[in-house]
Order: C-alpha cells, then structure tokens, then sequence
C-alpha cells in the first residue's frame, strides 16, 4: 500500500482504488446490488420513479427498478465496454504503429496516411455512422468506437518507434544480426509499452462516455440490460421532477471517468522502474 | 600491409538526398575515400563532427546507403549483400559503440545481452551458452556473476567491457570502435585500451578505430587516416603520421594540450 | 587577498539511502587574473563544487565550508546576488544555454536590458562589440541568427559573449569545450585566455581532460572523492606531481606511454559517494600506499610552489 501510494502519489491511489471498486461491483453484481432481479431489467411497476429513500438509496425508475442495482448491473457493460473499445482500438494501432515507424519509407507513408483518412472525420460521427450501419448491440458498439480510436495509437506507437529505432541499443541489436520480428518484439514493444499503457488507461474514461453517448443514442446496447448510458438517455424524460433517475448514472460516468483520467496521469508521472511497464 | 587485407573500401562516395525537388545536390559527406585494413592491423579513423567518418562508419556497418563505390570484407562484396544473408554474415563484425548505457539495452540483464547475437546466428540457449557467456566475460576482465546484473548497475568501464564482450560472441574477425572510450574517465580508458590490445593479440583481431581524439588512437593503431569535411587528409603509418604530418590540421590535433612523452 | 577562497567546503545531500558526500573537503583559492584548472574524474565533487558556487546546489544540500568567500563578500549568502553579476557560467552544452526560438540579438539584448543602464542604440552597439570581442567573424550576422543557424564553437562564443554582458569577471566554465571538436576547443581556450589578459577576467576551468589543462590553465587543483588532494601551478604540476593519484592520472594517458605499450591504468574504484573515508582516500587503489595511510589523515607536503596531501615526504620520487 505505501509502495503504491509512493509510486502512484494520493490522488493516483485514490483512482485507483475507485476503478478497482467498480471492477469489483462489475464482476460481483449480482450478489452486491439489492435487487439483483431489477438490476438484471426485470420490471417492479409498483413502485415506480419513487425517490431515494432507505429501501432504494438511488431510488427508482419508470419500470419501478432500483436506480442503484441499475447502475451496479450497469457497470458490467459501462466498464467493459470502455475497456474492450481500448483494447480493441490498441489491437488495431499498435501493429500498425509499429510497422509504420520501424520500417518506414512507403510502407510508412501507406500505413499512415491510411490512418490520417480515419482522423480526419470527426470521433463522434464517425462512431454514430458506424455503430448506425453495423446496428445496435453490445458488440457493435465497441467495435464503432475502436474504429475512430486506433489511429491515435498507431500514431503515438509510430512516434515511439521512430525515437526507438535509432537507439544505440536498437541498432547494436540490429548489428548482431537480430531478425526484424525479434527486434520489435524484444526491444521495440517493450519500450513503447508504458507511454501507451499510460494513454489507454487515459482513454478508458472518454472510450465509456463515447460508449454512453452511443447509448444515450440508442445505438449502443438494447434495454433491458442496464447500461449507464441508456440510463442517462431513459431518465432524460423524467428530468428535472425525477432528477435521481438520469442523475444518478450520469454522476456515475463522471466519477469513473475522472478516476481513470487521473489514473493515467499518474501512471505517466510514476516514480522509478523505467521498465516496470514492459515487465 | 604486406598481409591479406579484411578491408578494402573504394571511392566510397556517400551523399545525403537533399530535400525537396529542385533542391540543389548536397556536398558529399563522404567524397571518395579509398583505404585498406590488413589483417591483424588496427587503422584509426580520426576527425571531428562533419568530417565524414561517421558517415563512413555507418556506411561500412550498412546502416546507410552509399552513392557509389565499393566496400569488400574479406574479398566478398559487402555492399551487394542483402536481407539475411546480410544479417547473417554481420557476425564476421564486432561493433562497440560510444556509450555503453545506451547501447545496451536498459531492460535486458547482461547475459540477455550477451545471448542476443548467438540466438540470432541460430545457436540453442541453454548451459552451453551460458559457459560461452561467462568465458565471454571473464576475456573481458568481468566476473560470471555479472550476468544477472543490468546495465545500469554497473560502472562505465565495466559497462563498455560487457559491450566489448557482445562484440566479441561471434568471434568476428573484423571489430568496429566507434569511439569507445569517449565517454570514459582516463584512469578507465587506460583499462579499455589495455583491454582491446589483449583482445587483439590473442584473438588475432583487425581493428577501425573511429574517434575524434587523435593521441588516443595514435597510441594503439597502426595506421591512422584523417579525414576533414569529406576528404581523407591524411593516410599513412601511425609513426610516419605522428612524426611528420603533412596536413596542418593533422598538426594542429597533435599540439593540442599535453606533448606526449612519446620519443 | 584571492579573488575567490574556498577553505574546507563540504556539500552534502541527504537521500532516502543516506548522505551522498559530493564533495568532502576542498580548499580552492583563485587569484585575480588566472585561469584557474580544477580535474577530476566523475565522482571527484568537481561540478558540484562550481553549482555551489553558483548557488546552484541541489536543494536540501548541507554546504559547510570554514570560508566561502568571493572577493571579500560571503558566497554562502550571496551567491544568487552574485551570480549573473559578477560570476558567471559557461557550461558544457551551448546550445542547451540558448534559447532556440530567439534571436541571438534578441537575447543579448535582454542580457545587457537585465544590467546594464543603456539606451537602445548603446545596448546594440554593446551587443555587437562583444561578439566581436569573442572573436566571431561578422556580428551584425550573429545578431540576426538563432542558435541553431550558428556551430558549436559559435555558440559557445555567444554564450561567453552573454557572460561578459552581465559585467561578469569570474567565469566558472564547466567542461566548456567536451562538445567541442579538438581544433574548436581550441579556439575557444585561446579565447578565454584572450579575455583574461584583455579584460582581466578570472576563470576557473572545470575539466576531466588533462590536455584542456596544459593548453589553457595557469594553477590547477587535483580533486579525487570530493577532497582536494593536490594544487599548483600547471607546469610544475605536469612534470612533477606530487600526490600518487596526480601521477596515477597522467601515467594512464595514451600519450605517457611508448606506441603500443601497455597503459598505466588505475585499479579500483572512487570510495562509495555514500560512506566515509578514514586515511588517504586514495590510500586503496595507491601503489605506494604505506599501514599509515589507511589510517591517518595525510600531512601537506609542499615542493617549489606546490602543495599536496600524502604521507610520502616530498623527496620521494
């Protein structure tokens, strides 16, 4: 704990925790929430849009549902999905990244003006265009999102690489007669590895608002699964007379968002291990 | 020079592209330099930045294209080779470079280094190898039980000695110094410069010595070439070099500071 | 009266791993008008020794000296006044010591804007003579450069130029001239010797680089671990040193030795910047090293105009 609060500082402590929490109540859902049954999406009319109170801390919404079990049920697919569109987009960029600045020339300039002609549309429409061709569902929805985000990883694994390549070290390796694969894998990879940990752990927050704006469209996932951003969406209609219906989920964006925004800058201003983050 | 010669460089021209499209052709970096290396006999290449003799190096190590003329490693066309027969055949170079911190890896431990070139010629790691990386150390005056170390663990001139050591795995005929004691503390350098005379002797080796510091290289090579923007100033014995420069900028390099002790 | 006295000066930094002694006890003492060579190889306290002058230490550092004195005035309290007034650096990097993004005129400018009191016209012409006091070949051109447009040894002019701007007339150079090609760092010692005679400046010359020191200083102090182990004038120093680590170093140059000889290099290594040191520092790794030496202090030995610390008597070859 105090190695961590060293490395990491308060404030990055804290993040962390807050993530870890929400990864906790992702994954233990149905034995956390109160009503595991509401937060699954099946419907309580009788007591529907009540305020908080002590039998429903965040209270409840039009179908009569715990807010809070809502938003815990919520988190599976929220955190998830900000994860997956991160992992997703990293799976696409890295490789390309990489290629396009270890080798360079027109295998270069092919890989990246390719990427250039992703960025030059707006994110955002970009992702409502896609997710509105690929249709709504918890996987086309990623899938939407990672396609506007990979280009911003190509490009920073391209800029690593570039400084990489002509690395003392790199090129000794490279005199010794190291293949090409082996060069990246054991001398490239690991070295950009931290600054784009340190990126996709800043992303995780506005890949789960893109992600929630998809649902607050009606693109991302269907009801009945709670998901925060449909909430925000649901809740709209409600608003300002039932406040705790979209409220509630939408403090709840905020706050995950922030923890790994400020998650990401501590693992960029972290002390000591250079190599920590390839190990 | 009298024995067979390991390098045979031939008006070796290199020219960096200049850019954009009606930029005029730049001046060569290198414009012409022709030289041998003997057998067994270490050549010191000496000049400051821009003189070329980086570029020269890096052409020889093929890192860089050049615009014409030829290089022969052993009588084989060095530049004509390409892809793995290139990579395979850069075991018959040992390299060291300028600062062993940044030329090793900071993240591989010493005998992760030391094992890299012999897995990339296709040798099995395992004992075998690592009784060849303790003996690699200990030829360099290092103890086996550095081989669990890092890089950054270790002083500069035990740090240059691990350099040497990788340079050395393959048992390369030809070594390339690219200012290796540059970055040295006297007392240190005279270790390495001891070290490379050894290594020499008992291995037989040829040396490029690269280096800006003339006195540092007169004292083990040879023969010494200068270059200056470009151009080979001056070729020749070390002892004819060191007692009768032709250039007056050869002159002026051998009067800075201290006047050697040497007779 | 020196110009600078420096008697006894430790600096010491605390870490979460103990105290670093970067520099154990020095004594220096520069004269008006000299140039004044302090070597040392890495770990010596040489660069610390001149940020401390400077009032540049690390934070936290514990500066104890018996005297610390510049011209008269406690360094220990104005070294921030001081520096940019009187002392001023030169430092191994020039281009790092430039602002990219502005012109050379520009930032002569400001330096002459920051101390002196001049109109604009004078600030130009003062601008313009001293580049060309540095020797750089047509001034009004330098002025309209940025630094990148200018050498290495060009910069370097400029930012000894900037030095001498400020009104400075003790110049701490550390490592002015290891960027430098051999024939530009040259040039640039010529300079300041230039300066120094023209302008009786004082300098004190931070180098690991003997040649550096034969080609420009007049007295140097030997540093090894912090301590200064032996001071005098270049010459005498050269030919004869005294202290066993003085005669070590020179013996380890590629020119002490015959074409292909064997060097005489240094076994061992410093003292750890972490523990304490009883005796001779260099008592371990000496060739001469006698039981004494481990555990006493060594005497001052003087020969001619020197002095250094061994338990040798200076009569002993």
């Amino acid at each position: 704990m105090t190695r961590l609060v060293h490395r990491l500082g308060w404030p990055g402590t804290i993040a962390f925790g807050v993530v870890l929490v929400f990864v906790l109540l992702a994954v233990l859902a149905p034995w956390i929430a109160p009503y595991p049954g509401q937060g699954a999406g099946a419907p309580n009319v009788a007591a529907k849009l009540l305020p908080p109170s002590a039998d429903y801390w965040l209270g409840t919404d039009h179908l009569g549902r715990d807010v809070l079990s809502r938003v815990i049920y919520g988190a599976r697919v929220s955190m998830t999905n900000g994860i997956l569109i991160v992992l997703f987009a990293l799976l696409i960029g890295l490789p390309i990244g990489l290629a396009a600045g270890y080798f360079g020339g027109w295998i270069d300039e092919a890989l990246m003006r390719g990427t250039d002609v992703f960025l030059a549309f707006p994110a955002l429409l970009l992702a409502v265009l896609m997710a509105a061709a690929l249709g709504p569902g918890f996987l086309n929805s990623i899938i939407a999102v990672a396609v506007t985000w990979w280009p911003w990883y190509a490009r920073l694994a391209r800029a690593e690489v570039l400084v990489l390549r002509g690395q003392p070290y790199v090129e000794a390796a490279r005199l010794a007669g190291v293949s090409h694969p082996r060069i990246i894998i054991r001398h490239i990879l690991p070295a950009t590895g931290r600054p784009l940990t340190v990126q996709a752990a800043l992303d995780v927050g506005p890949a789960l608002l893109t992600a929630a704006a998809l649902s607050f469209l009606g693109l991302g996932i269907l009801p009945p699964t709670a998901d925060w951003g449909q909430m925000v969406d649901a809740g709209r209609k409600f608003f300002p007379a039932r406040w705790w219906y979209s409220a509630m989920p939408g403090l709840t964006i905020f706050i995950v968002a922030l923890a790994f925004s400020i998650l990401g800058d501590a693992l960029r201003d972290r002390k000591g291990g250079a190599n920590r983050a390839s190990a | 020079m009298n024995s067979t010669a390991i390098l045979e460089v031939r008006d070796l021209v290199i020219r960096y592209r200049a850019r954009g499209l009606f930029a005029p052709r730049s001046r060569p970096a290198v414009n012409g330099a022709s030289f041998t290396l003997a057998e067994r006999e270490t050549l010191g290449i000496v000049g400051e930045s821009g003189s070329g003799k980086t570029s020269l190096l890096r052409a020889i190590l093929r890192l860089i294209p050049v615009e014409s003329g030829s290089v022969r490693l052993e009588g084989q066309d060095w530049l004509a080779l390409k892809g793995d027969t290139l990579r395979l055949t850069r075991q018959r170079i040992g390299v060291v470079a300028q600062n062993p911190y940044l030329s090793l890896s900071p993240r591989l431990t010493i005998a992760e280094i030391l094992s890299e070139p012999l897995l990339a010629q296709g040798e099995r790691g395992g004992p075998a190898m690592r009784k060849k990386i303790a003996a690699l150390l200990s030829d360099c005056g290092l103890p086996a039980d550095f081989m669990e170390r890092r890089a950054r663990e270790l002083s500069g001139g035990q740090a240059q000695r691990v350099a040497i050591a990788r340079a050395l795995a393959l048992e390369p005929k030809l070594m390339i110094l690219d200012e290796p004691t540059s970055a040295l503390d006297v007392s240190v350098q005279a270790q390495i410069l001891n070290l490379l005379a050894d290594l020499k002797e008992s291995r037989g080796l040829s040396m490029l010595f690269v280096t800006h510091n003339l006195k540092v290289v007169a004292h083990l090579s040879d023969s010494l070439l200068v270059m200056r923007r470009g151009d080979i100033v001056e070729f020749g014995a070390t002892e004819q070099v060191v007692r009768e420069p032709r250039h007056d900028y050869t002159r002026e390099l051998l009067s800075f500071g201290l006047i050697g002790a040497r007779e | 009266m020196p110009l600078l006295e420096v008697r006894n000066l430790s600096v010491t930094i605390p870490t979460p791993e103990g105290d670093v002694h970067a520099v154990r006890a020095i004594n220096l003492e520069i004269e008006k008008g000299e140039i004044h060579g302090v070597i040392g190889e890495s770990g010596c306290g040489k660069t610390m020794t001149g940020m401390t002058l400077l009032g540049l230490a690390p934070k936290g550092a514990r500066i104890v000296a018996d005297s610390l004195h510049f011209d008269g005035e406690d360094l220990s309290k104005n070294a921030e006044r001081l520096r940019g007034r009187r002392i001023g650096l030169i430092s191994q990097d020039p281009a790092a010591a430039l602002n990219p993004v502005l012109s050379i005129a520009r930032q002569m400018d400001d330096v002459l804007r920051a101390h002196r009191n001049m109109s604009r016209q004078a600030r130009r012409a003062e601008a313009s003579s001293l580049l060309a006091a540095t020797g750089l070949p047509d001034p009004q051109r330098v002025l309209k450069s940025y630094p990148h447009q200018l050498s290495g040894g060009m910069q370097q002019r400029v930012v000894i130029a900037q030095a001498l701007a400020t009104g400075a007339d003790f110049l701490i150079a550390d490592e002015p001239t290891t960027a430098l090609d051999v024939s530009v760092g040259a040039q640039v010692l010529a300079l300041l010797r230039k300066l120094v005679s023209d302008r009786g400046l004082t300098v004190l010359m931070i180098t690991h680089d003997m040649d550096v020191i034969a080609e420009a200083c007049d007295r140097v102090t030997v540093l090894y671990a912090g301590l200064s182990v032996e001071v005098g004038p270049v010459g005498e120093i050269l030919q004869q040193p005294g202290h066993p680590y003085t005669q070590a170093l020179l013996a380890a140059l590629p020119d002490a030795a015959p074409h292909g000889a064997r060097l005489a290099a240094i076994e061992g290594s410093i003292p750890p910047p972490r523990s304490g040191i009883e005796g001779c520092a260099f008592a371990p790794r000496c060739p001469k090293a006698m039981p004494v030496c481990a555990r006493q202090v060594p005497p001052k030995r003087l020969a001619e105009a020197h002095r250094w610390l061994c338990h040798l008597p200076a009569s002993a070859p």
